[in-house]
């Protein structure tokens, strides 16, 4: 047979595929069927005058069908069908399918998120501009993508209030002799409530502390989005592909209301 | 739901069929794999992908009902021919009889529900 390169590399893929389904079924004999259907191609191909294409070859192939829709059911167990499907399936779904297998072990082993997550931008990569994306199939590797950058984004936004509490939690009897004045407002705020001083006090504290960290971090987190929402953008692919600075002072805006929050409760406790 | 029903119906009766068909194309002269392919998709819906018939070939040539044999061609290669054993031809005949029998008794209920 006078094939093209690209039709000789698309022949032998098929083989290979042939090949790797016949092998797990034991009534049939691979060897005798890959020859038969060497010598079907060969036959539907004599009258073509110049070299074999892919594309005709591919409507021959097609013709035939895939090896794994010539098993009766029952005739490849479901295991043998999977690592088939591994083995020889095209690059877009192997991928796809080994990021569905990370996530689910993830539970398991929670670093598999993260192989997952490589996996399912490596294939975004592949197909950047392939309708793969708008196709079902997304949703076997979307899930790795969804969790691994909802836990950043919560590490992202939150991890300031951890060193925030504890630094309270730590300087707490060393700061009480300087709030005085929180005391007394706290002992009015008590009183109207029926609640003990310290208990208002602590409250008022800790919302302090989380409003006055979030909105100095997120102001921050939020400037620096601002100047380079390219990283948003990036991480985020393809969920976040209209991410602009505007939308990062959206951020701005919140951090400031936390701040204004902030700046209110220490001046009701102070004045 | 009735089309799922009838797709699942006409997948299995082909499955049957085509051994029954492959035998028979079979009786009448040696053929090689292409040809009764070819044979075969005359039959309108009942080869959807070509390839199917190989494996059936490979298991019908295993249960000793059909053999090959290799024979020169003008054409190219030499080419494997598949013909009918003694066997096969016993087992053709009970097969078309039992068949003929069945086809008989579904047309007659047709005929009784018309």
């Amino acid at each position: 047979m006078n094939l093209t390169h690209d039709a000789q590399t698309r022949l032998d893929a098929y083989l290979a595929n042939l090949r790797a389904t016949l092998a797990r079924c034991k009534t049939v004999d691979a060897v005798e069927i890959e020859r038969d259907i060497l010598d079907h191609i060969e036959a539907e191909t004599q009258d073509t005058p110049h070299q074999i294409s892919v594309s005709h070859l591919n409507t021959v192939l097609d013709k035939l069908g895939k090896p794994e829709q010539w098993l009766p059911p029952g005739e490849v167990s479901w295991w043998d069908k999977i690592i088939n499907r591994f083995r020889t399936g095209p690059e877009d779904w192997r991928l796809a399918y080994m990021s569905v297998v990370c996530f689910t072990l993830g539970f398991i082993f929670p670093p598999l998120w993260i192989a997952g997550y490589i996996i399912s931008r490596s294939l975004l990569a592949r197909n950047n501009d392939s309708p793969f994306q708008t196709q079902p199939q997304k949703w076997l590797y979307y899930p790795c993508l969804i969790i691994i950058q909802t836990i950043v984004t919560f590490i992202a936004l939150f991890w300031i209030l951890v060193p925030a509490i504890a630094i309270v939690d730590e300087f707490y009897r060393d700061i009480i002799p300087y709030l005085s004045h929180y005391m007394q407002s706290c002992e009015h705020v008590a009183e109207s409530l029926g609640l003990r001083t310290y208990d208002v006090l602590d409250t008022a504290l800790i919302v302090f502390t989380v409003t006055a960290s979030l909105g100095a971090w997120w102001l921050l987190l939020s400037i620096s989005l601002a100047i380079r929402p390219k990283c948003v953008r990036a991480f985020y692919h393809p969920f976040a592909q209209n991410f602009s600075s505007l939308k990062a002072f959206r951020l701005t805006i919140l951090s400031l209301l936390f701040l204004a929050t902030a700046y209110a409760i220490h001046f009701c406790l102070y004045s | 739901m009735t089309n799922s029903l009838f797709d699942n119906w006409t997948t299995q009766l082909r499955k049957g069929m085509l051994e029954l068909a492959i035998l028979n194309a079979l009786s009448q002269s040696q053929l090689y794999g292409y040809q009764i392919t070819r044979k075969l998709s005359e039959i309108q819906g009942l080869v959807v992908t070509e390839g199917t018939i190989y494996p059936i070939l490979s298991r019908l040539k295993r249960d000793r009902l059909v053999t090959t044999t290799l024979e020169e061609s003008s054409e190219g290669p030499a080419r494997k021919y598949y013909y009918l054993t003694k066997l096969g031809r016993s087992l053709l005949t009970e097969m078309n009889t039992y068949f003929a029998t069945i086809n008989a008794g579904l047309t007659n209920l047709a005929g009784a529900s018309v």
